[in-house]
């Protein structure tokens, strides 16, 4: 047997130590890294979803709309977490849904004409800000009674296994939440079956004005669920790449039918509980909460990296405002439901 | 604990002549409440769970109202319109009792705020439940109000490992000491069928408790010989039945302290006697009088 000198340059040290490196935690890891361009799409959503409740709240205030629940400061855990969802997985939400509903991809028209309460809202401007439902887009419902939704979403996901579905259920609460008997039957429930569920609880420290010393025992939810046999991990609510990769694995998880998740996201409510609601908060504590701001956070992170720049950030800022300003078109646009039209949707009186 | 074994087996003797409803016994598990209501002082608050024959015995009810409650007959306790499972006697502290499952949980932290910061006293409130009442939403809210307020509660689980005829694996997906710490409440376990374990325990946890003003929960480890009630059959094989049967707690403390045949004849001929005596007082009581309900 002749041998026979290969021209061909063998593989570079590093690929083969990168292929090495990827091979050895493909069995360990079951996130991705996200690409420059999917970071780009993270923060342009939660430009987005910042755009839309900033002209929300200006709206408001003339009285054109419904007062509302801000989602500031907590964008980073939407956007995350949706950004790792199929289009037919399903969301559940409180009542602070519109963070939710922007990153699943709700249409910013249906939202703003629902906050108009025009038949051409999503829910034909009868579900307002609390209580919206989009089933196309798998966002089911949001429940503006606190607790309620975890159940309902507990439901869900239990119709997905039956169905034998690869689909997984998000439902996404606060803290406060937690206090609440719902949440101790949903989880249970959840980690007997087996469900498809993950639960991603927004940890805010606040239950509207209350801080959490007054309502629960530690200040972490997570320990909690170890009561319950079910995974479960910590991360801080604004880091959006953090949040996107813990749900990934999360995902991993359900989706293999290892039974619920739990993520719990530390997060700072800019904003107050409510607008038109006196936030008793101290100005030093909101000055941090606006420090946490994850739009500025990622934004500055980007620019570091080279990876967003002043003119696409100023471009992004213009479409979304645009955007913004077409939605609200829109809604100007739509008619609200006469009574008699209204009665159609009444199952029972 | 010989006293709520004779009731209980008198009651069920009347249960199949339909005297008396379908009750709920807690055969086997009497060292529990016989052993931590001993280490109770009569200043303390009760709240229990369903099966209260046994707990409202271990606390010193007069028999003669007792069994005409039971009965359903005017002279009872709440004037036989409570029966067996809602039955109460504030003279002695034992507050409430409930049907509902896991109810008795938010009930006793309440109380115990108010024993504490409104009454301002250092009396403890114990409550009863079992162990699947840890599945429910009360439970929840119960525990986190108590943990959150730091109140003075003592919450007995008495672990049969059964919901009905429900094996634990349908309604517990962890252990029940997880919960409680959880919410940071200490926990401590003991063998319930002993009485004198369940005593120690008992007074270690009362103690604690009244001392810190902050709750804690005790974790039983108990067998239910009897059915979940009367009427509901067990679904459970004879086999197991047979070794659960060696864990009876009443063998268990006649064996310990050496009980004489004689002492113990003599023993039951006095309780039986007594038991006869309420159930005569019982039938010879009228049935209470409707109220009327007006809207």
């Amino acid at each position: 047997m002749a041998w026979k000198h290969s021209p061909v340059i063998p593989k570079t040290p590093l690929s083969v130590a990168q292929s090495a490196h990827q091979k050895s935690i493909r069995n360990e890891i079951h996130s991705t890294v996200p690409s420059q361009a999917l970071m780009l799409r993270l923060y342009r959503n939660m430009v987005r979803i910042r755009a839309f409740e900033t002209a929300v709240l200006e709206n408001a205030k003339s009285g054109a709309s419904l007062a509302i629940h801000p989602y500031t400061g907590q964008e980073a855990v939407s956007t995350g977490v949706c950004s790792a969802l199929r289009r037919q997985d399903k969301v559940v939400t409180n009542h602070r849904p519109f963070g939710h509903f922007i990153s699943k991809g709700g249409s910013m028209n249906g939202l703003m004409a629902e906050l108009y309460g025009k038949s051409n809202g999503v829910c034909k401007g009868l579900g307002g800000e609390m209580n919206l439902s989009e089933p196309e887009i798998g966002f089911l419902m949001s429940d503006m009674i606190v607790g309620a939704c975890i159940t309902i979403a507990t439901g869900a996901a239990l119709k997905e296994k039956m169905d034998k579905t690869k689909n997984a259920v998000v439902c996404f609460f606060g803290e406060a939440a937690s206090a609440n008997g719902a949440f101790h039957e949903g989880l249970m429930m959840a980690s007997l079956w087996g469900l498809p569920i993950l639960y991603v609880c927004e940890n805010n420290g606040y239950s509207t004005n209350t801080p959490w010393p007054e309502f629960l025992s530690n200040d972490i939810v997570a320990p909690r669920v170890a009561g319950y046999g079910m995974k479960n991990t910590v991360v801080d609510g604004t880091d959006v790449i953090g949040v996107r990769q813990r749900t990934e694995e999360a995902l991993w998880q359900i989706r293999s039918g290892r039974g619920p998740c739990f993520i719990e996201a530390i997060v700072k409510r800019i904003g107050p509980h409510k607008q038109e609601l006196v936030d008793s908060r101290l100005e030093d504590e909101r000055r941090i909460a606006r420090m946490g701001d994850p739009l500025k956070i990622f934004r500055s992170q980007l620019m570091e990296e080279r990876i967003l720049n002043d003119s696409i950030d100023f471009r992004m800022k213009a479409e979304a405002n645009a955007e913004v300003e077409e939605a609200i078109k829109f809604a100007e646009k739509g008619q609200r439901l006469t009574s008699e039209e209204a009665q159609r949707f009444v199952y029972s009186i | 604990m010989l006293t709520i074994r004779l009731v209980e087996d008198e009651l069920q003797r009347l249960c199949l002549t339909g005297e008396a409803s379908d009750l709920h016994f807690s055969k086997g598990q009497e060292a529990i409440s016989v052993g931590v209501c001993s280490e109770l002082r009569p200043t303390d608050y009760m709240v229990t769970h369903q099966r209260t024959i046994s707990p409202a015995i271990a606390r010193g009810f007069p028999m003669n109202p007792f069994m005409a409650e039971i009965l359903g007959k005017a002279t009872g306790l709440n004037k036989g319109l409570a029966g067996e499972m809602h039955i109460r006697n504030p003279e002695l502290r034992f507050m409430f009792s409930f049907q509902l499952v896991g109810t008795c949980a938010s009930v006793a932290a309440g109380l115990a705020w108010a024993v504490k910061y409104y009454k301002k006293e250092d009396n403890i409130v114990a409550v009863f439940l079992g162990d699947a009442a840890t599945s429910n939403a009360q439970f929840h809210e119960g525990m986190n109000l108590a943990a959150v307020r730091r109140v003075p509660l003592l919450v007995v689980v008495e672990d049969n490992h059964l919901a009905g005829n429900i094996r634990p694996e349908f309604y517990l997906p962890a252990p029940i000491e997880k919960r409680f710490e959880s919410f940071g409440m200490p926990v401590s376990k003991a063998d319930g069928n002993k009485v004198d374990k369940v005593m120690d325990a008992a007074r270690t946890c009362i103690d604690e408790v009244r001392a810190k003003g902050s709750p804690a929960a005790l974790i039983l480890d108990t067998t239910r010989l009897s059915w979940h009630k009367q009427g509901q059959r067990d679904v459970r094989p004879q086999a197991e039945l047979d070794v659960l049967a060696e864990r009876d707690p009443l063998l268990y403390e006649e064996r310990r302290i050496g009980i004489d045949e004689e002492l113990k004849s003599t023993l039951t001929k006095t309780i039986e006697k007594e038991i006869a005596d309420a159930v005569d007082y019982a039938r010879k009581s009228p049935i209470p009088k409707m109220p009327r309900l007006e809207a």
